[in-house]
C-alpha cells in the first residue's frame, strides 16, 4: 500500500509503504524500507524522497501547485509502481450547514456562515 | 467436376428420400379420409362449469380415444358404427352413453365431482405417461392442490419457494428470486396470467407475490421453451389464475402467523359469467401498533395483494376474461421515511371457437413496476419514483388439422417504457426536479411452433421466432466501447428510432418414445431478451434497476441444448428423468469494478458487457399417485462468465453457480383426516467474493478484494416437516389446520457472512456468519365452504 499526498501547503509531503497482510493475520502491516521513491511535475520538478523513518519517506524541496499533474513513481525489488493525479482548484465555501437527527428523536439543524 | 457429381448423386438421393416421405405422408392422410365421422365437444364441470382440460373419451368398442385440450374440447374420427363413449378424470364420476355414429356430431359432457375419490387422487391434466411420450424436455407442471402441502417458512404456502425444489431451479434462503439453468434472476419470464411480474418478490424477498389461493396451476419451462413465448432467456413460468365458479357462491381462505387471506368465487349471471376476487395482507405492523416502544409503534412494515379475475362465456364458441392483480410493500417510520414497492398487472383476453380446428386468443396486457421513496424532514423532502411498464397487443391461433398435429402461431406487439428514476427535493418554498430520462423501446414478435406426431414412436415439436426491439426516443443516446468508455452522444427526438435490433429464434424439440415406459428427447431453443436487469446484492433488492436493451447494451441471446433420458416405473407410479443441458448466453451484463448505480443518468457506462456459460445434469424421481408421493432431485452443474475487465478476462463463477443441489420431497396421506410432509434441501455453497487480504491507510484497516467469485459460501441444508389436519369436512364447510416447522433440526444456515474489526480486540479482524432462521414453528386455519 502506498499511501502519500501533496498539497498546496509548504512541505515536506510524506509517502508511507506498507504490505497487504493475509485476512486472518493480525493487523500488522510491515514496513517497506530502501525502496526509490519519486515525485514529479508536469513542470519538470522531480524530487527523490529520502526515507525517514519504517515505510516512511520525505520529500525535499517540491511544493504542490493547483492546476499541475503530479506523478509518484516507486521502484521496491525489482517492481515499479506509479500514480497520477491532478491538484484541483480549492473551493472556497461560503457556508455550511448541518441537518441530523436521530431516528424517532428530535430533529436538529445549525447553520455557520 | 468430380465434387459436383458427388454433391448432384447425393441431392437426387436426398430428394428420392422426400419423395418417399410425402408419399408416406399422403397415404397417412388418405387412409385418415376413409368415411369417417367426428364426434366432437366438450367436457366440462357439471358444478363449476369449468372445463375439465386432460379428461380423457375413450371408445369401448374401437380401443382408441383422445384427450381434452387446454379448451377442454376433444374431438375422434371413427367409421361409421356403433359404439360406446366413456368419459374419465381423475376426481369426477366416469360416464358412459351409447351413440349411433352416421354424421358428424357434436357431444359436450357434464361431469360431477366424486366427493370421495376427490381426496384421494391430485387432480392432474396429464395422461400417466405424458412425460415419456411428449416432446418437451424440461418442463415441470404443478398443481396448486399438490404445492399446498409442502411446509413451508412461517405457513404462508407459495408457489415460487415450491418450484425451488425441482431440480434446475435454485434459489437461497430468504428469496423468491429464482435461477434457472445457470441464468440470472431477470432472465426468468414471470407470467400471471400472460403479464408479465418484473418484481415477483415481498417483504425483501421472504415471500412472492403470488397468493396461492388465486393460482390454479403453473408451468415452468426450462429447457426446450416453445415458440409462443420469447423474451427472456433462461425459463417461463407461466402462472394461471382461478377461473371463478359458474354455478355457486363458494369461499376459502386462511389465517396464518404473517397474513390472512381470502378468496371468494361467485357467479354473476349462473352459466355465463363468474368472478373471482383473491385478497391477502400481512399484519406484524399491526402488532407494532400495539407495542409501547415509540419506535416500533410508528413503524411501518406489511404487503398486501388483490386478484380478480372475471370470466364471461358468450355462448359456445366465445369466452372473455379479465383478469387483474395489484400488490404493495410498504416499509415506513412516521413521516420521516416511507418507501413503498410492487407489481400491477392486468389482462383482457378473448378466446374464440371458429371451428374445431381452428382457435384464436386475443389478449390486451398492462403490466407496471414501480417503487416509491419518500424522506421528510421537518420542511426538507425528498420523493423519489421508479417504474417500468409494458403494454402488449397479442393475437395467437391455434390450428389442429388432425389429432397428431397442432400448430400455434401468433403475432405480438409490446411497448416498453422504464422512467428510471424522478427526483423531486421541496425545501422551505423551493421545489426542485431531477429526473433520469426516460428508456423507450418497442419489441415485436411473429412466431410459428408446430407439434407433430409422426408416428408412434417419434414426436415433434419445431418452431420459428422472430424477434425485433427498436431503441425509441427521445432523449441522449451514448456510444460506448465495450470496456464502457463513453466515445460519443447523441440526441433523437420524441418517437425516432434509434436502433433497430431483429433476431431469428429456432425451437425444437424431439421424443423417440422406446416403448410406453421410457423414451429419449432433445431440444435446442434460441431465445433472446431485450430488458435487463441491474443488481448487485445477492439477493434482489426492490431498487434494482430494469433497463431495456440500447445502443450499447444488445439484445441478450441464450441458444440451449439439451439431451434428457425419461423412464417410468410400476405402472407410470414412478417417473425418473436424467437431462443435461449446455447453456450459452452472449450479451450479459455486469457491472465495472466499484460501479456507481445509484440514480445515475448514464448507468450504461458502470456496465460491462460479457458472455456466460452453464452446463450440468438433473436427475428427477417423482411418484405421482397414491398416498406417498414425492420426489427426489440432484443437479450437478456449473455457471461461469467471461467479460474482459473482470479477472482478466478468465472465466469465473456467476455469483449463482452451485455445483451440487439436492432437494427430497415426501407427502403422505396418513388418514383421511392427516396429511403429513417433509422437504429437505442440501446445496453446496455459491461463489461469492471475499477478502483476500488487508492493508492499512488513511489510519485505518481497509479489506482487499482480489478476483471476483473466488469464495464459496458453506454448505446449506434444512429440514422442514409439516401435518394438514382436516378438522371439519362436510359438502358445505371443510375447515383444517396446518401445522410445519422450518428448519427442524435448526442449522444455522448462512444468510450472509460479513467481514469486520474484531470488537474487543482491535488488532484482529473476522468473519461473521449471519443466520435468519433456526426451527421456525408456525400454523395456519384454513376454510372453504
Amino acid at each position: 500500500m502506498i499511501e502519500g499526498a501533496v498539497t498546496d501547503q509548504l512541505g515536506p509531503y510524506r509517502v508511507k509503504i506498507t504490505r497487504k497482510v493475509n485476512f486472518d493475520e493480525p493487523n500488522v502491516f510491515p514496513a517497506v524500507n530502501g525502496a526509490t521513491v519519486v515525485i514529479s511535475d508536469n513542470t519538470g520538478i522531480v524530487d527523490t524522497l529520502n526515507q525517514v523513518g519504517p515505510g516512511i519517506y520525505e520529500t525535499n524541496s517540491i511544493v504542490g501547485v493547483a492546476g499541475n499533474t503530479y506523478t509518484l513513481s516507486v521502484v521496491d525489488q525489482g517492481n515499479s509502481y506509479t500514480g497520477q493525479s491532478v491538484m484541483p482548484q480549492p473551493v472556497a465555501i461560503d457556508s455550511i450547514s448541518i441537518d441530523y437527527f436521530l431516528f424517532g428523536g428530535r430533529i436538529q439543524q445549525s447553520t455557520l456562515k | 467436376m468430380i465434387l459436383s457429381k458427388v454433391y448432384n448423386l447425393s441431392l437426387s438421393a436426398f430428394k428420392g428420400r422426400l419423395l418417399l416421405l410425402a408419399l408416406v405422408f399422403l397415404v397417412s392422410v388418405k387412409s385418415y379420409a376413409q368415411s369417417k365421422y367426428t364426434i366432437s365437444g366438450i367436457v366440462k364441470d357439471n358444478a363449476t362449469g369449468d372445463v375439465l382440460i386432460g379428461s380423457t373419451v375413450s371408445v369401448k368398442e374401437a380401443a382408441t380415444g383422445t384427450v381434452a385440450n387446454e379448451k377442454g374440447y376433444y374431438s375422434l374420427s371413427l367409421p361409421e358404427g356403433s359404439y360406446t363413449l366413456m368419459v374419465n378424470f381423475f376426481g369426477y364420476k366416469p360416464k358412459e352413453i351409447k351413440i349411433d355414429l352416421k354424421k358428424d356430431v357434436t357431444i359436450n359432457f357434464s361431469m360431477s365431482e366424486d366427493v370421495d375419490e376427490l381426496k384421494e387422487v391430485i387432480v392432474t391434466t396429464e395422461k400417466k405417461n405424458d412425460n415419456i411420450t411428449k416432446a418437451e424436455i424440461g418442463v415441470e407442471k404443478l398443481e396448486v392442490k399438490e404445492i399446498n402441502k409442502i411446509p413451508v417458512l412461517l405457513g404462508e404456502k407459495d408457489i415460487i419457494k415450491s418450484i425451488q425444489l425441482i431440480p434446475g431451479v435454485k434459489s437461497g434462503e430468504g428469496t423468491t428470486g429464482f435461477y434457472v439453468r445457470g441464468g440470472g434472476v431477470d432472465q426468468n419470464l414471470v407470467l400471471l396470467d400472460d403479464a408479465p411480474i418484473y418484481n415477483a418478490s415481498h417483504l425483501l424477498g421472504f415471500f412472492s407475490v403470488f397468493n396461492s389461493d388465486a393460482i390454479n396451476d403453473l408451468t415452468i419451462y426450462k429447457g426446450g421453451i416453445p415458440a409462443q413465448f420469447g423474451g427472456r432467456l433462461s425459463s417461463v413460468l407461466d402462472i394461471r389464475s382461478n377461473e371463478g365458479n359458474y354455478k355457486k357462491l363458494s369461499a376459502n381462505g386462511g389465517i396464518g402467523l404473517i397474513s390472512s387471506r381470502l378468496n371468494i368465487e361467485a357467479p354473476i349471471i349462473k352459466d355465463k359469467a363468474a368472478i373471482m376476487l383473491a385478497g391477502r395482507r400481512s399484519y406484524a405492523d399491526l402488532f407494532l401498533k400495539l407495542s409501547p416502544e415509540e419506535g416500533l409503534k410508528n413503524s411501518k412494515l406489511y404487503f398486501y395483494d388483490l386478484n380478480g379475475k372475471l370470466t364471461f362465456r358468450l355462448g359456445e364458441k366465445d369466452r372473455v376474461f379479465i383478469s387483474g392483480y395489484f400488490g404493495r410493500d410498504v416499509l415506513g417510520y412516521k413521516k420521516l421515511f416511507n418507501f413503498d414497492w410492487g407489481n400491477s398487472a392486468a389482462t383482457v383476453k378473448w378466446m374464440h371457437t371458429f371451428n374445431d380446428k381452428w382457435y384464436s386468443s386475443t389478449s390486451l396486457i398492462h403490466s407496471d413496476y414501480r417503487y416509491r421513496i419518500k424522506l421528510d424532514f421537518s420542511g426538507t423532502s425528498l420523493f423519489i419514483i421508479s417504474k417500468i411498464n409494458n403494454n402488449q397487443l397479442k393475437q395467437d391461433f391455434q390450428y389442429v388439422p388432425s389429432a397428431r398435429s397442432k400448430f400455434n402461431l401468433g403475432v405480438i406487439s409490446s411497448y416498453l417504457k422504464v422512467v428510471p428514476g424522478i427526483v423531486t427535493t421541496k425545501a422551505d418554498n423551493t421545489e426542485n426536479e431531477e429526473k433520469l430520462s426516460n428508456k423507450v423501446g418497442w419489441e415485436n414478435a411473429a412466431y410459428v411452433s408446430h407439434d407433430f406426431k409422426y408416428s408412434e414412436k417419434l414426436n415433434f415439436v419445431y418452431g420459428l421466432r422472430l424477434t425485433s426491439f427498436s431503441v425509441l426516443g427521445p432523449g441522449d443516446f451514448l456510444d460506448i466501447d465495450k470496456n464502457g468508455n463513453t466515445l460519443d452522444t447523441l440526441t433523437y427526438g420524441s418517437g425516432k428510432i434509434v436502433k433497430t435490433y431483429v433476431n431469428l429464434e429456432p425451437r425444437f424439440a424431439a421424443s423417440y418414445i422406446f416403448n410406453e415406459r421410457s423414451s429419449i428427447k432433445a431440444a435446442y431453443c434460441r431465445t433472446t431478451q431485450n430488458v435487463h436487469l441491474l443488481s448487485n446484492s445477492a439477493s434482489g433488492s426492490p431498487t434494482d434497476q430494469w433497463i431495456p436493451t440500447s445502443k450499447y447494451v444488445k439484445p441478450e441471446i441464450g441458444d440451449q441444448v439439451s439431451v434428457g433420458y425419461f423412464r417410468n416405473f410400476d405402472e407410470n407410479k414412478y417417473q425418473f428423468s436424467a437431462e443435461a443441458y449446455y447453456k450459452d448466453m452472449q450479451n450479459q451484463v455486469d457491472f465495472k469494478n466499484n460501479a456507481q448505480l445509484g440514480l445515475n443518468n448514464n448507468v450504461e457506462n458502470q456496465i460491462l458487457i460479457g458472455k456466460g456459460r452453464a452446463y450440468g445434469i438433473e436427475f428427477f424421481l417423482k411418484k405421482k399417485y397414491g398416498r406417498f408421493n414425492g420426489w427426489v432431485g440432484y443437479t450437478i452443474s456449473k455457471t461461469e462468465r467471461k467479460f474482459d475487465l473482470i479477472n482478466d478476462g478468465a472465466y469465473y463463477p456467476a455469483k449463482q453457480d452451485r455445483r451440487h443441489d439436492i432437494s427430497v420431497v415426501g407427502i403422505y396421506e396418513l388418514s383421511p383426516k392427516w396429511t403429513l410432509s417433509g422437504s429437505w434441501v442440501y446445496y453446496t455453497g455459491n461463489a461469492i467474493t471475499f477478502p483476500s487480504g488487508k492493508y492499512y491507510a488513511d489510519n485505518r484497516v481497509l479489506f482487499y478484494y482480489g478476483d471476483r467469485n473466488q469464495d464459496r459460501m458453506p454448505d446449506y441444508h434444512r429440514l422442514d416437516i409439516g401435518a394438514t389436519w382436516i378438522r371439519k369436512k362436510t359438502e358445505k364447510f371443510e375447515s383444517s389446520w396446518t401445522f410445519s416447522i422450518y428448519n427442524l433440526y435448526g442449522r444455522a444456515n448462512p444468510y450472509m457472512i460479513y467481514f469486520r474489526q474484531n470488537e474487543t480486540d482491535a488488532s484482529k479482524t473476522e468473519a461473521v456468519k449471519v443466520t435468519l432462521f433456526k426451527m421456525v414453528p408456525s400454523f395456519t386455519y384454513n376454510f372453504k365452504f
